[in-house]
């Protein structure tokens, strides 16, 4: 079974000066899964993508990736291994063309980057864009173009944080069908998701964090009805229904 | 790319054409605009493209002109003294840009304020080798003649020119332009910024030094002041910020504006050139971050249609 | 003569922290602007000089005493400030960094040549305070100057903390400081207390600048190596933080006179250097370092 998990984390901790963003976050994510990762604002879920990805190298405990080892490894030594990350908030290279932006996160020396990153962005039928500046496009048109960026390294896991935030219906239909596209092409994704009919639609397994822990996982019924996320989110945003997806 | 080619090899031509028409003072004046085409090319190399604006470039132009002014009395010849000076500020900037560049960009702006003044401090101090404030006079029997400064510089100025292209044309350029962008997002996406940073920190040292030699024997008089200049800094920013940073012919358009303002106000107020420029970069920041060249630029090339449409069929 | 001799220690510890009461006054205004409207501005040198120029003026053409000098050029420096802040940092306010270094090193650029233009790189003083006063029990020679200097300065960076404690516009722009959206929605004019704060730090600056003339010689060019130094106090007292300067600037000082006690007066001047890049480098986020986690 150990070979099945492709990102694990182990009592991983990250303290900020007294306050404990996570206390001990154990979590599996399982080859070629789409995981869900839920919980109340200020839970601690993007300190997670933070810690894992590299970009924040204050965190303890230990984060296995394909089994290597990766915590104090720099964001781009983590990026190089296959896993790769998107923001909470677009990070598009705004003075950089589109093409331009996939170009440069392809894997250096990848002959086939250039041909890559047409097919991507033909994909998401942003051909008429392709020559645009990333501060040209809509914020939609960016985060689609900061997802397809990181595609160009071929990753094993992404980690997708909120990617359909501030995203119109059309857009996020694209996105959606996307990470159904690389999932389905061998691509493992660890999302972070308000949307609970896109959780119950896209993600299985699903972890809860609440303030800083892991309280609850399992697929998305079993989580629901755990009573200890219904605390977590009693008296908060409860989305689950309404929105579309 | 074909346009800039050949404007390029005209420029050039121009240039090398120069000597023959022109007299000693006008050929004087080219070869200063050239030095600075040089200078402001080698200044975009390393704040222009990755936004990592350094206050202190003149330093590496200061330890040039003295290891070549040295060199040349110590007897070499005074292309191999060239060739030192180039080796000893780029051996120089290696280790400041491996301390600094680990700063964030306005804190590295703040630490690179100084390092000219040091620069100075070091030369005025250190009497045994610089001969202090008194500084450096070469004899004429030892200096190449006024023409072949002149090709040197032209060379110097047509390599930081060619560097800046192709760094355009190239990965490692992208790389450096994704670090001004969003430094985050660019180690993010995989590249090695710390690497990437400190290499064109200290290849954008490389031609200050060799033009730091060729200009000492250009006045063939050096001291700590004439050398260590602060109007160099301020010249470097101001001919890039007001060209286009980041672009291959912003800064030369820069060194044309900046030297043009020289020119004009030079003889009577030599001071007011600098105000000028102070003024001009204000409002260049605030009206035209990108430059005077973003308003002759057209954003899509005429490829933008066939980009297009090979991005349809790979779409596929 | 021994260096080490207490007597010579004390001499030098209370000269540098005189001159580290002057950093002090200019390193808080600096920091005070950059507090409020995070920008740093490489032009407070200038203001300074500003000052320095203005008390000259006043004692060469109306033989007005320095002190006297003093309200007069805070007066005129808040003013210049004020409008300063208004027509050109004002734009430049919530941009990035960089462009509000690039943006006040042209200002700086303008305000020194400017300076040359008209006083010429002569180096001038005011030679209005002179002598020294024996101390006998404690075997210490005061400089009259230096001690008026940096008396007025502990008093003015004094009387600006008191002023930002207590007063209901140094409360506002506290306000600012910490939250400049939560201050507009409580409904303090967020725009017009920049302009205060900017020209509450060029009186300062100017204040210093008119103390500077009693003990320095100066030309329109010595604003850059202030402007320097003060970075390094900020740094090492921690940005936008005004207790910090004044314990940096004093620092500074004291380091400042034992290494020009010891070394030269020229080594001395890199120190500063030598500090802040020290700082920097061992603090390599800068003390800003929090904001990036967000």
């Amino acid at each position: 079974m150990v070979d099945d998990i492709i990102l694990e984390t182990r009592g991983l901790r990250r303290d900020f000066g007294g306050v404990q963003a996570l206390r001990g976050v154990n979590l599996q994510v399982h080859r070629t899964s789409i995981t869900g990762l839920i919980g109340p604002n200020g839970s601690g879920k993007t300190t997670l993508f933070q810690v894992v990805s590299g970009m924040d190298r204050g965190g303890n405990g230990k984060v296995l990736f394909n089994d290597q080892p990766i915590l104090g490894l720099r964001p781009w030594q983590i990026y190089r291994l296959g896993l790769a990350r998107t923001f909470q908030l677009s990070r598009v290279f705004p003075g950089l063309t589109v093409l331009q932006n996939l170009l440069v996160a392809g894997r250096p020396g990848d002959r086939g980057a250039r041909k890559r990153a047409l097919g991507l962005i033909g994909r998401v039928k942003l051909c008429e864009h392709v020559n645009a500046l990333g501060s040209e496009l809509s914020y939609g048109q960016q985060r689609l173009v900061e997802f397809l960026r990181v595609l160009m390294c071929n990753p094993a896991l992404i980690l997708l944080d909120e990617p359909a935030a501030g995203v119109n219906p059309t857009l996020r239909h694209i996105l959606w069908e996307l990470v159904r596209h690389i999932n389905g092409l061998g691509t493992s994704v660890l999302i972070i998701e308000h949307n609970m009919n896109v959780i119950a639609d896209l993600c299985d397994p699903v972890y809860v964090l609440n303030e800083g822990e892991i309280i609850a996982q399992g697929d998305f019924d079993t989580v629901r009805a755990d009573p200890r996320v219904l605390e977590a989110y009693f008296g908060r945003t409860q989305r689950s229904g309404g929105t579309t997806s | 790319m074909r346009l800039d080619l050949s404007l390029g090899l005209i420029l050039v031509l121009l240039a090398a054409l120069a000597p023959v028409a022109t007299n000693d003072y006008q050929l004087s004046f080219l070869l200063q605009l050239l030095l600075m085409v040089a200078l402001a090319q080698s200044w975009n190399l390393i704040s222009g493209m990755t936004g990592y604006v350094s206050f202190g470039h003149a330093v590496f132009f200061g330890v040039g002109a003295y290891t070549g002014a040295l060199l040349l009395v110590a007897g070499h010849s005074w292309w191999a003294a060239v060739g030192w000076a180039a080796l000893i500020a780029t051996a120089l900037a290696l280790p400041i840009g491996l301390l600094t560049l680990r700063l964030h960009g306005p804190y590295f702006a703040i630490a690179m304020l100084g390092l000219n003044e040091v620069g100075r401090t070091v030369a005025t101090l250190w009497v045994d080798l610089t001969e202090g404030g008194d500084g450096i006079a070469l004899s004429p029997a030892l200096l190449p003649a006024l023409e072949t400064n002149y090709y040197a510089t032209l060379f110097l100025a047509v390599l930081a020119t060619l560097a800046i292209g192709v760094v355009l044309g190239t990965r490692f350029g992208l790389e450096l332009q994704a670090i001004r962008e969003d430094e985050g997002a660019a180690e993010m996406v995989g590249v090695n910024t710390t690497r990437d940073k400190v290499i064109a920190f200290a290849a954008s040292a490389v031609i200050p030094g060799a033009a730091g030699a060729v200009y000492a024997y250009y006045t063939s008089f050096i001291d700590p002041l004439s050398v260590f200049l602060p109007a160099l800094n301020i010249q470097m920013v101001a001919m890039v910020l007001l060209g286009g940073r980041g672009t291959l012919w912003g800064p030369v358009i820069g060194v044309v504006i900046v030297m043009s303002v020289r020119e004009l106000t030079w003889a009577e107020f030599p001071t007011l050139h600098l105000a000028l420029l102070g003024a001009l970069m204000i409002l260049v920041i605030l009206f035209l971050p990108e430059g005077i060249l973003s308003v002759l630029r057209k954003r899509r090339g005429p490829g933008s249609t066939r980009l297009a449409e090979e991005c349809r069929q790979q779409g596929e | 003569m021994d260096l080490l001799q207490p007597a010579i220690l004390l001499q030098l510890a209370i000269g540098g922290l005189l001159a580290g009461a002057l950093y002090a006054l200019l390193a808080s205004g600096l920091n005070l602007v950059f507090g409020v409207m995070r920008v740093i501005n490489l032009a407070h040198g200038e203001l300074m000089i500003a000052g320095a120029f203005l008390a000259w003026l006043l004692y060469s053409l109306l033989g007005l005493h320095p002190l006297l000098a003093l309200p007069v050029a805070m007066v005129v420096l808040y003013i210049l400030g004020f409008y300063l802040q208004r027509l050109l940092i004002e734009r430049i306010v919530g941009r990035d960094e960089l462009t509000s270094l690039l943006v006040t090193y042209g200002l700086s650029i303008i305000l020194m040549n400017v300076g040359l233009l008209v006083f010429s790189a002569d180096f001038r003083a005011v030679p209005a305070l002179q002598g020294a006063v024996y101390l006998e029990d404690l075997d210490l020679v005061l400089s009259k100057p230096r001690a008026v200097a940096g008396i007025v300065s502990i008093v003015l960076t004094a009387g600006v903390y008191w002023f930002l404690k207590h007063s209901r516009t140094g409360k506002a722009i506290r306000a600012v400081s910490e939250h400049a959206e939560v201050a507009m929605i409580c409904g303090i004019d967020v725009t017009r207390i920049r302009m205060v704060t900017f020209g509450l730090a060029a009186a300062m600056a100017g204040a210093a600048g008119v103390m500077l003339t009693t003990i320095y010689s100066f030309s329109p060019e010595t604003g850059a190596d202030f402007v320097l130094k003060c970075f390094a106090i900020i740094v090492i007292g921690g940005m936008g933080n005004f207790v910090g300067a004044l314990l940096g600037g004093l620092l500074l000082g004291l380091a400042e006179a034992f290494v020009s006690g010891f070394l030269s007066t020229q080594w001395a001047e890199a120190v500063a250097y030598l500090l802040l890049v020290l700082v920097l480098i061992l603090r390599p986020a800068g003390l800003l370092g929090k904001a990036d986690a967000a």
